[in-house]
């Protein structure tokens, strides 16, 4: 749920990655991370394993800019992409205002793809959320493997609501910062629908 | 009602006649013995009790996120309340003689800080606290607790103490060898007192119709603004 704070004139935001393990989700964090001024971003913070795997979550908070006098600030969260972290993955949805789902386009992963779509709508449903209602976007990460499927493929299996996608390569940083720009837009306009 | 470890997992189906998402038996199994069935319901499973299943709880979309919003209602916050905030943690920060006092949304938002917050990164603690918080909390939810309200973190040079408000906020309170956990409990006891108060007229304002917000105003073209490089 978002936060509006008249005193500090912000506008506060949740976000969160999705995916399956090793699908780029911290990746995309850390791209926007270097990429972004010193000004408008905060510290990142991952609470990782040893092997550098996401345990908990990963936190990055940015500012967008001003929209008529209120600062949008958005916190940006990843989840834990290995199966087993479910309970700690259902903690990060609580109160998302969007959510970002990234695929792994390579075809040993189509299968974790899709296991991971309906985990997210079982977590979502399990807190009152549900999929065709929340802002929601779809990446097609690592576009640039040999073994990447192509994008029509992915997106029938994968997309069958239509919801603004895009192909990516987070290492290189290719669709980035468009994925998270077309959320944060979806977010800022269902905001504004629900708005008296 | 007697709840097991497969109480929380729900199941979702579209319609009459359709099924549930593949692999889910049980899903199947309530669309055949459960009909009519409510368009977009939720089957909520209630586990088992003396050896039968219980009969499962149906709840419709729009139910469910009336819920969802009722436990999780949009946080505004509005100059007067911030100001009553404002004071209570202005003054939990010298009658505990503390170095930092904040308060943080449970979604990890940071409301309100006070003291020496010039040194610390306010906006991570409030995440980590909130992650923290979320985390015992599933971990009360496994030992079917409702929740475990206080934490507290001993450390060399610095202590803290986390408190939940009402179910809805976490005080925070950073403290170090100037004071003890015994004060610190007493005055956090008493300032969630009054922040439950103040906290909870400000949910209900803000759950009165026709409250303002900044979002009446903004245009289409606003939003496309911000993202014009």
């Amino acid at each position: 749920m978002s936060f509006i704070n008249y005193m500090a004139r912000e506008i506060n935001c949740k976000l969160v990655y999705y995916g399956p393990g090793l699908c780029g989700k911290t990746t995309n964090l850390q791209y926007i991370y270097e990429r972004t001024n010193p000004e408008a971003k905060g510290k990142m913070i991952s609470l990782a394993t040893e092997t550098e795997r996401t345990l908990f979550f990963d936190f990055l908070p940015l500012s967008l800019g001003e929209i008529r006098g209120f600062k949008t600030r958005f916190h940006l969260y990843t989840v834990p992409g290995q199966v087993f972290y479910d309970a700690s993955r259902k903690l990060i949805l609580k109160g998302v205002d969007g959510i970002i789902f990234v695929a792994d386009s390579q075809i040993e992963r189509l299968e974790a793809n899709q296991e991971s779509v309906e985990n997210l709508r079982t977590n979502l449903a399990e807190q009152g959320y549900s999929l065709e209602k929340i802002p929601y976007v779809i990446q097609y990460n690592k576009r640039d493997l040999p073994n990447a499927v192509d994008v029509a493929e992915l997106r029938s299996l994968l997309n069958p609501m239509g919801v603004p996608d895009f192909e990516a390569n987070a290492r290189s940083g290719i669709g980035v910062f468009d994925t998270l720009k077309a959320t944060s837009k979806l977010v800022l306009q269902e905001l504004k629908k629900g708005a008296p | 009602m007697q709840q097991s470890s497969i109480a929380q997992s729900s199941f979702r189906v579209n319609g009459i006649g359709r099924g549930a998402p593949a692999g889910s038996i049980s899903g199947r199994l309530f669309t055949r013995v459960l009909a009519p069935v409510k368009e977009n319901a939720t089957f909520i499973d209630t586990g088992w009790q003396n050896g039968r299943r219980c009969p499962p709880q149906v709840q419709t979309r729009a139910e469910r996120l009336s819920e969802a919003r009722m436990v999780n209602p949009q946080m505004v916050m509005y100059e007067e309340e911030f100001t009553q905030i404002q004071t209570v943690v202005d003054r939990l920060v010298r009658e505990a003689n503390a170095r930092v006092v904040f308060i943080v949304d449970k979604n990890g938002q940071l409301i309100s800080a006070s003291g020496e917050v010039d040194n610390i990164d306010t906006t991570s603690l409030a995440s980590l606290t909130a992650g923290n918080i979320a985390a015992t909390g599933g971990i009360a939810k496994l030992l079917r607790e409702n929740e475990f309200a206080t934490q507290f973190h001993e450390g060399e040079n610095a202590n803290i103490h986390i408190q939940l408000v009402g179910n809805r906020v976490i005080l925070v309170v950073i403290f170090d060898s100037k004071s003890s956990l015994g004060l610190v409990r007493l005055r956090v006891r008493k300032a969630s007192d009054e922040l439950t108060r103040i906290f909870e007229a400000l949910l209900n304002k803000v759950r009165e119709p026709g409250g303002d917000s900044p979002f009446a105003e903004i245009t289409d073209e606003d939003i496309d603004n911000l993202f014009n490089d």
